[in-house]
């Protein structure tokens, strides 16, 4: 297909499921609810193990709380996509288009594309307007003071840019990740539970719940190290963490490249590999099974 | 010239584990001559859809070739363009309810590269136009048939594969359905392969016709016409009854017939002997008769016959 005209179709994909998306306010609404709710949560559990704990033994630089809420941050913009993205094909073949479209050369990846920019769209706006301000608002309640103590105590409008390019980083390889997920729905049925276990584990992975360097603890030393620099997802949110949470100066481009974004890229574009040639492979097999329509 | 050729084709699906594959299509040729209506009729199970949707690119073939204008549909190079050619329309496709006739008008016209413009004739004359703004979850079924017909004119093809578009509508709905596609121009001059049920539909819109057996196989590949001429009657007698008769008096009254549950279908050579049969309906099987009709031989008859030959 034409790029320009593959640009169109995917602008239309896109525009199609944002409709149809603000159709349904009361899916909008109680996501936005449940990001309110698990930010409450987190910042009272935060508080909690603060005043009882010194943020050292926990191995980390700064206290629970802003460890935990950051995760909570990171996460509220990669979730619903990643969701929506691995329900699109049975969404799709729900509503019998999915035939449709691929006799008008329309691919497979081109819908999970399309679902998964739309719902980005979506979280964006989300975390912009909703997650960030209350996040904002908590901070300073408890204190807090962009660029010198609390939340966003080394957040700096000079790091946007590596801030932005991270999360594009990440984003990226998010959506191979739900690609690698989805290619699965084309073969075979139900792949929620797989698909939860898949985002629970980079959850825990990435430290969403308590810092990865618990783990050595169980797995031996220096696996924290090793996931830190292997799997893209945890790079970043470390590298968010560290940016925003920890005052005073930033290291240079140099370390950042070497300790950041060589190995998100590395792991980016291996993922990148594994899910399209899976993808391809489950394609093809699901037009010879006759899946391709089915879930 | 010819519009679609299907060689050898087979098509298995997997049997489940530790099973052999199921032989769904086996060794299928025939090809389809520009502007041909064709119909693939046969038994429940014998691979009609299936045979549809490979030649569609939905499935892939264990082997054999389909080539539409030449262009083979498998071929890496050739794919998206034979694509362009066809529109494949199944009454599984179906739409976000909360999206409104335009704004789905224009997604389908946006993925097909035509101008939504172009099918506003084609919804003015079906009377849907007058819905533009409206949400699709409040469109009937015969509503829903005309717009899966609207985007297949969408794209202006020159192939276009039906499966069962009439599928499920109702007398009315699927007599306004049928009675819309012979009147549009585009569809005299389009190529049509379509798989239906109903021998009705079948005679409308087609001129040959693709049997099907089962396991697969081609069974004949003639027209409708040729299909007719082979029936040794010109007449039929169908007979509803309100009550059951025993098989000895519904033989009595005429003979070749054939008996489905509660209808008794007679044949008859010409005019003479349907004034025969009538009469004696009326006379041996009397109040037992909800309502008898006489008509023409039709394709239906084929079928019936068709069937008791297989």
């Amino acid at each position: 297909m034409h790029p320009f005209h593959y640009a169109k179709v995917l602008k239309g994909a896109v525009k199609r499921n944002l409709q149809v998306d603000l159709n349904y306010k009361f899916q909008l609404v109680t996501d936005v609810i449940d990001m309110l709710l698990i930010i409450v949560a987190f910042t009272v559990l935060g508080a909690f193990v603060d005043d009882a704990a010194d943020p050292g033994e926990l191995g980390i630089d700064y206290g629970l709380q802003g460890f935990l809420l950051m995760g909570v941050l990171f996460w509220a913009l990669y979730q619903r996509a990643y969701d929506d993205t691995v329900a699109a094909l049975p969404e799709e073949a729900s509503r019998g288009t999915i035939g449709f479209l691929v006799t008008n050369n329309v691919s497979l990846s081109t819908l999970l594309l399309a679902r998964n920019i739309a719902s980005m769209v979506k979280t964006l706006l989300t975390t912009l307007f909703i997650v960030l301000p209350v996040l904002l608002v908590v901070d300073l309640a408890q204190g807090g003071m962009p660029g010198q103590r609390g939340l966003f105590a080394g957040f700096g409008l000079g790091d946007l840019p590596l801030i932005v390019g991270v999360f594009l980083l990440i984003w990226v390889f998010m959506l191979m990740v739900s690609l690698l997920v989805a290619s699965l729905n084309i073969v075979s049925k139900r792949i929620t539970p797989f698909a939860n276990m898949v985002v629970t584990a980079l959850k825990v992975l990435s430290g969403y719940y308590f810092p990865i360097e618990a783990l050595d603890g169980y797995l031996g030393t220096g696996v924290s190290i090793w996931l830190k620099t292997h799997i893209p997802i945890i790079t970043g949110l470390v590298f968010l963490r560290d940016m925003v949470l920890v005052p005073g100066p930033k290291p240079g481009f140099d370390v950042l490249w070497a300790t950041y974004l060589e190995p998100m890229l590395v792991g980016i574009f291996v993922t990148g590999v594994v899910a399209g040639l899976l993808y391809k492979y489950l394609e093809r097999k699901a037009q010879s099974w006759g899946t391709l329509e089915f879930y | 010239m010819l519009a679609v050729e299907v060689e050898n084709v087979v098509k298995e699906f997997p049997g489940g584990w530790r099973r052999p594959p199921v032989r769904v299509i086996d060794d299928v040729s025939f090809s389809v001559e520009k502007g041909q209506h064709v119909a693939i009729i046969g038994p429940n199970g014998c691979g009609k859809t299936t045979l549809l949707r490979t030649i569609a690119t939905i499935y892939r073939p264990d082997a054999g070739r389909v080539r539409i204008f030449g262009q083979d549909v498998f071929s890496w190079r050739q794919s998206e363009r034979s694509r362009r050619a066809f529109a494949f329309i199944s009454p599984a496709l179906n739409f976000q309810a909360k999206l409104t006739l335009r704004q789905t008008i224009e997604f389908f016209a946006t993925v097909l590269q035509k101008p939504p413009e172009t099918v506003i004739p084609f919804l003015k004359r079906t009377g849907l136009y007058a819905m533009w703004d409206r949400r699709l979850e409040g469109f009937s079924e015969g509503q829903k048939a005309m717009l899966r017909l609207a985007i297949a004119f969408l794209k202006q093809p020159r192939v276009l594969f039906l499966d069962e578009v009439v599928a499920n509508l109702d007398l009315s709905r699927r007599e306004k359905v049928i009675g819309m596609l012979e009147e549009l121009e585009a569809f005299q001059d389009l190529t049509l392969l379509m798989v239906d049920h109903d021998p009705y539909v079948v005679d409308r819109l087609c001129d040959r016709i693709l049997v099907l057996q089962e396991g697969g196989r081609v069974h004949r590949f003639t027209s409708v016409r040729k299909l007719m001429d082979e029936v040794p009657y010109r007449f039929t007698v169908e007979v509803n009854l309100k009550r059951d008769v025993d098989d000895a008096l519904a033989a009595k009254v005429a003979q070749p017939l054939r008996r489905y549950e509660m209808t008794l279908r007679y044949f008859a050579a010409d005019e003479q002997a349907v004034h025969r049969i009538s009469r004696r309906v009326l006379k041996l099987l009397g109040e037992r008769v909800q309502d008898y009709v006489t008509a023409p031989v039709s394709l239906k008859d084929v079928y019936y016959l068709m069937r008791e030959e297989d």
